[in-house]
């Protein structure tokens, strides 16, 4: 069964139509790469997936279950979990509480708290800061402590790389390969670069003002034809005159 | 002039409490309660009503108020207050003012508008006191009234340092939305929020009829020293709200002991002033004062180290 199945989805901001139609699944332990330029709707589609948005046509399964009516909160306890764009710690408070909420509020325990900060160590050196005083790939990094905490089986990755160094770049895609290694989780990932994003995902999708345009496995698909797909050059075989 | 800061200080508990429930409001909830002050009045004439109609002993009475107020505060907040929220800042402004014209109106209807107080029900604890060294007389129930301000900002300091639903609060009131990710259900933490905001007014308005005597149009003086003691005290602290308390309770005390009219003249006074150092434009001044409640705050482990606006 597909980890997260999102079924003809279509989200609106007012009679802006920002997803139409999409259609996605992703399988445990899979990583899936969404790309598409600015305004393509990838932030739309993710707060649409964790339930920040009411989708106004379609459904979101969560392993199987129908979660379309579940509020934003219910849905990490189910097991989905998003990092989302800005990370948006809670900068009144400690790196330790902003990851505690996520714990107890989904009822995870002590022990998967331990487990994170073993796969993060930078995390349990940055504990008692508090989190409005980090560097931009140290606010990632606890970000990304606080969705694991709640042991997700899918977790949204969005903007993973932006606004941060090339060093806390490396940093960030090592852990979530660690992470993929791991294949627990299923990860969704929104990434800018395409490169990097060809370089670490099992499958790619690409949309374009709203709608998937391109999806492929990266070794079937060339830079050159996502680049087209990125900015809306492949319609057709004879787009290109 | 010892006498007149004495009784500041424990004045200062009432506003305290007062204030409190405004400060967790705005916090919290992102929302400015205009009514508050009328809410606290509310919660003397249930007490009186209790008494009166119900017939139940005074301390019962006391404790029956703040479970209903705290009942009327998750209903409204559920009902009304997050609904004018989704619609700007303006729309709570005028559904709180308009809430508090209701209740002025609906007290005078139902309890007539001649002054009320609770001090009748209370015994000699509305006289009583201790006779203390250098000639200073203080009375039972201010210190009463301070000792439990003290207790319950306490209290809910270390509600919000401690707990989970601190943490939540805490979480909701920098990013509701963000709260959400991480599995909290932001609008019922709201509505406790919201419970304690109009528990505390309640109290603060048993407080106040306990020493003094209230009209059903006596809130929205209450709400203007709730405001001026949170400004004074700086936004988004509790133990800043208790000092806000303090202080304001300090200057209308030592304004009175210079005539009667000074009492709230003062007052005034501390809060203009306080609030021209923090809004002026005075340049390195301005920051330095900042800078320095930083340092205060900070001393007192009030927020954290990041959350300074201000660098040294
Ligand atoms: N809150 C909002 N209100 C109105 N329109 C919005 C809102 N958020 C996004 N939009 C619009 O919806 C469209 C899709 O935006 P979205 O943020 O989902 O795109 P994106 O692919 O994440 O872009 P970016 O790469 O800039 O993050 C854009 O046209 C955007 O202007
Ligand atoms: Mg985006």
């Amino acid at each position: 069964m597909s980890a997260l199945a999102v079924e003809a989805i279509t989200s609106r901001h007012g009679l802006l139509t920002a997803v139409h139609g999409v259609s996605l699944t992703i399988e445990p332990g899979e990583v899936l790469a969404v790309v598409g330029a600015n305004g393509a709707g990838k932030t739309t589609l993710f707060r649409t997936i964790a339930g920040l948005h009411r989708p106004a046509e379609g459904a979101v399964f969560l392993g199987g279950i129908d979660i379309t009516d579940v509020p934003a909160y219910g849905r990490p306890h189910l097991g989905l979990s998003m990092v989302p764009e800005g990370r948006r710690l809670f900068t009144n408070m400690t790196v330790r509480e902003n990851i505690q909420i996520a714990c107890e509020q989904t009822g995870r325990s002590r022990k998967t708290f331990g487990a994170v900060l073993d796969a993060l160590p930078v995390v349990r050196t940055l504990l008692g800061k508090p989190a409005g005083g980090l560097s931009g790939g140290q606010r990632q990094a606890v970000a990304i402590a606080r969705a694991l905490v709640t042991a997700p089986r899918v977790l949204l990755l969005d903007e993973v790389s932006l606004g941060l160094s090339p060093a806390a770049i490396d940093t960030v895609y090592e852990t979530l390969a660690a992470l993929k290694l791991g294949g627990e989780a299923a990860m969704v990932v929104v990434e800018q670069d395409l490169d990097r994003a060809m370089g670490f995902c099992d499958r790619l999708v690409c949309m374009l003002e709203g709608k998937i345009v391109l999806e492929g496995k990266p070794k079937d698909l060339t830079r050159e034809e996502v680049s087209q797909a990125y900015f809306g050059l492949h319609k057709g075989s004879n787009a290109h005159a | 002039m010892l006498e007149a800061i004495v009784q500041g200080v424990l004045l200062g508990g009432y506003y305290a409490v007062i204030a409190a429930g405004l400060s967790l409001m705005l916090g919290v909830v992102r929302f400015i309660n205009l009514a508050h002050g009328d809410l606290a009045v509310l919660g003397a004439y249930l007490a009186l009503a209790a008494i009166a109609f119900l017939g139940l002993p005074v301390w019962w009475a006391f404790a029956l108020v703040l479970p209903v107020m705290a009942g009327i505060g998750w209903g409204l907040q559920r009902f009304l207050f997050a609904r004018t929220l989704e619609g700007g800042f303006l729309l709570p402004l005028l559904a709180t003012f308009g809430l508090g014209a209701v209740l002025q109106n609906g007290m005078q209807g139902i309890f007539g508008s001649e002054t009320r107080s609770l001090a009748n029900y209370m015994g000699n604890l509305s006289w009583a006191g201790w006779q203390l060294p250098f000639g200073l007389y203080v009375g039972v129930l201010p210190v009463l009234t301070f000792a439990a301000a003290v207790i319950v900002l306490g209290g809910l300091q270390v509600m919000l340092s401690f707990t989970k639903i601190g943490r939540a609060m805490r979480a909701t009131s920098t990013d509701p939305e963000a709260a959400e990710l991480q599995g909290v259900d932001a609008r019922r933490v709201q509505r406790v929020a919201t419970a304690i905001a109009f528990m505390l007014a309640g109290l603060a308005g048993m407080f106040l009829a306990m020493r003094a005597q209230v009209t059903p149009y006596a809130g929205p003086a209450q709400l203007i020293f709730a405001f001026q003691a949170v400004i004074i005290g700086g936004i988004g602290s509790l133990w800043g709200t208790l000092i806000g308390g303090i202080a304001l309770g300090v200057a209308q005390s030592l304004g009175a002991s210079i005539s009667a009219q000074w009492f709230q003249l003062a007052g005034h006074f501390l809060f203009f002033v306080v609030l021209a150092i923090r809004m002026s434009s005075a340049g390195p001044t301005r920051e330095r004062v900042l800078v320095w409640f930083d340092r205060i705050a900070d001393a007192l482990r009030l927020r954290t180290r990041g959350e300074r606006k201000h660098a040294d």
